[in-house]
């Protein structure tokens, strides 16, 4: 018969809690690499779960479509007159014939002056259309928002973000009262809901006002971009390939514009992201392995501090798998421990830290945590198994006679 | 219960080969006190360690209790050892940390017995050697005399076959010497074989025969009259 497993491990725990302040002192190196690996991981992860949630806050299944090409091509560089620009008709045409593209919004926008009795402020006027408030995800708190295309009752009319509300109309009710921007008077009909900062853009100090009546405030009749939407993927995708046709053939065979997929550029980030957060947890991980030599190196003078106690077990019976065992579960008891007080450590940190800076994005997945955890009881195996092999290769003679 | 044959020793430390064992023979039957005598170097605890299979030899043949034990692998004679075998040191070879009946309990632990039946176990064996009283001592709480009986206790608590005792009372002055060899007395009066080395004639004239070691060779055998 075999030495049973709850006897090995009694043993090991045994040996341990004789040497409770080496034990934790050798847990230690273990516990502050699982930690970090668990915290840089939680930052890393909470940045991408903050960023993610900031662009799908504008949207999701966007396309921007913006004049210009994007990408350098050899040869000669182009001269810029090539580049007609993105005009409200390239965008109407996008409406009428990408049917999968549910939703057009042709965007100019520009800062002016905004002004009410002898209140004024400058801030960032949109003009756009109705479907932006489809694509973008903003919607009016009170009154409507940018009336459809084909309701041409009035153009003049404008809507205020929650700031601008705060600052022009302080107490009041805006709604059916003018204001002036840049000296071209609108009524007010609508003021959106408060929506917050989103990738360093403050989106509620800001107007709206219908595209064509932007276009001369700002002097232009081209547009900064065009915004458009699809309910699923497959149709984005779609959509996008057309638009570029389309596009290209009212460009006079020129792709002087680029189509934008804002998935794609948020993909593009969140596996930029990801990798930093991997190399910084690598080298977190590193000082779990610093850790592990430790524990290697504790193991190694144990074996030798108890070289007569390991002749004594195998004068009365112990096999050479059972010492390997005994040695073997205290590095890995070391490891775990450690590694679990390493978890605790971590997760108690970063929850201190949110404590502390509420905004501080930190996700806990739980991935990292089992992997920190499983990566520590490794490091005991690894490590462990060294000095377990010598100490049950002992010749019992040997260790016998050692004082 | 022993069948050894021409066993050789040979350690080799490097810069020169040294032969323990030269060519040693010796029988033993069961039930039989056998003690084994001879000058320092003579080889005495290196045959001991072969007989208790915690060594194999150079060369010769060992047949222990029918088991062809030179040719067996090292867990093989750790499963001997701890089925077959009971061993006792000059040196007592106690665990510090443990308590009387801690150490008693070792070898059943590998023996693979549970704790319930390893505590009864283990205060039989202490019981035998009259040491309950002390069973939740540590060694460092112990004299001379208790933990040899400690480690005899421990020798025995796996009924061996066969008890190997090396020099047990070396560390002892002759009145608690003479304690143990009452207590090893009672134990071959109880039918177990016993093999051991010593230095001192009154000690191995409780042996019903004696083998003088010299040189590492058996140099003669002397039965002692009126013990068999
Ligand atoms: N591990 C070893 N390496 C080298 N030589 C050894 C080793 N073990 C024993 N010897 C040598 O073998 C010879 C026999 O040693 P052994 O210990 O068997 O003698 P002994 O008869 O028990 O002596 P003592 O009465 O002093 O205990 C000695 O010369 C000793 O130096
Ligand atoms: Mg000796």
């Amino acid at each position: 018969m075999r030495i049973r497993l709850s006897d090995t491990f009694s043993l090991a725990a045994d040996t341990l809690s004789a040497n409770r302040f080496r034990a934790a002192l050798t847990m230690l190196g273990v516990t502050i690499g699982v930690a970090s690996v668990i915290l840089l991981v939680s930052l890393g992860e909470g940045v991408k779960v903050f960023v993610t949630d900031q662009f799908s806050s504008l949207g999701t299944n966007v396309i921007i479509i913006t004049p210009g090409k994007a990408e350098t091509s050899g040869g000669m560089p182009l001269i810029a007159d090539t580049t007609q620009g993105l005009t409200l008709a390239d965008a109407e045409a996008v409406r009428d014939r990408c049917p999968s593209l549910t939703a057009v919004a042709p965007v100019c926008f520009g800062t002016a002056n905004v002004k009410f009795a002898n209140r004024n402020r400058s801030t960032l006027v949109i003009g756009t259309v109705a479907e932006f408030e489809t694509v973008r995800h903003m919607h009016v708190e009170v009154g409507s928002f940018l009336p459809r295309a084909d309701d041409v009752s009035e153009k003049q009319v404008a809507i205020l973000g929650r700031k601008i509300k705060d600052e022009l109309f302080p107490g009041e009710n805006p709604l059916g009262k003018r204001i002036l921007v840049d000296d071209r008077r609108f009524r007010v009909i609508g003021v959106m809901q408060k929506k917050g900062r989103s990738l360093g853009m403050d989106l509620d100090d800001l107007i709206f006002v219908p595209v064509a009546a932007a276009q001369v405030i700002f002097n232009r009749d081209r547009l900064q971009e065009i915004l458009a939407h699809a309910p699923t993927e497959a149709g984005l995708n779609r959509g996008a390939v057309d638009a570029k046709a389309l596009l290209i053939t009212r460009h006079d065979n020129k792709e002087d514009f680029t189509v934008h997929n804002q998935d794609d550029m948020m993909a593009v980030l969140t596996t930029i992201m990801g990798v930093l957060t991997y190399a910084l947890a690598g080298i977190a991980g590193i000082s779990l392995l610093v850790g592990g030599i430790g524990i290697m190196n504790i193991m190694l003078v144990s074996v030798t501090e108890r070289t007569r106690e390991i002749g004594i077990r195998k004068a009365v019976g112990a096999r050479k798998g059972d010492i390997l065992a005994q040695f073997l579960i205290e590095s890995v008891i070391l490891s775990s421990a450690g590694g679990l007080a390493g978890v605790l450590l971590g997760v108690g940190a970063g929850q201190g830290l949110k404590t502390i800076f509420p905004d501080m994005p930190i996700v806990f997945p739980v991935w990292a945590v089992v992997m920190a955890f499983g990566f520590s009881f490794l490091v005991g195996v690894f490590f462990g198994v060294y000095p377990a092999r010598r100490a049950s290769r002992l010749d019992p003679i040997a260790a016998l006679r050692v004082e | 219960m022993i069948d050894a044959r021409s066993l050789t020793k040979t350690y080799d430390t490097g810069a020169s080969e040294v032969r323990a064992l030269a060519d040693a023979s010796l029988q033993v039957q069961d039930g039989e006190f056998v003690a084994i005598m001879g000058p320092s170097g003579s080889g005495k605890s290196t045959l001991m360690a072969l007989l208790g299979c915690l060594d194999t030899p150079t060369s010769g043949e060992y047949v222990l209790d029918g088991k062809r034990v030179s040719s067996m692998s090292e867990d093989q004679l750790a499963q001997i050892r701890s089925e077959r075998i009971g061993f006792v040191f000059q040196a007592f070879h106690l665990l510090p940390r443990f308590s009387a009946l801690s150490n008693v309990e070792l070898p059943l632990i590998y023996a693979g017995v549970g704790a319930g039946k390893r505590r009864a176990l283990a205060e039989e064996a202490l019981a035998k050697v009259e040491l309950v009283p002390r069973a939740s001592h540590k060694p460092s709480e112990l004299s001379g005399g208790e933990k040899q009986r400690v480690a005899i206790a421990r020798a025995l608590v796996n009924r061996p076959k066969l008890l190997l005792a090396d020099e047990p009372t070396g560390n002892l002055d002759s009145r608690v010497g003479a304690e143990i060899m009452n207590v090893f007395d009672r134990i071959h009066g109880e039918g177990s074989t016993i093999v051991m080395v010593t230095h001192d004639r009154t000690v191995a004239e409780h042996a019903g025969r004696i083998v003088h070691l010299k040189d590492g060779r058996v140099d003669r055998e002397e039965v002692l009259r009126g013990k068999e």
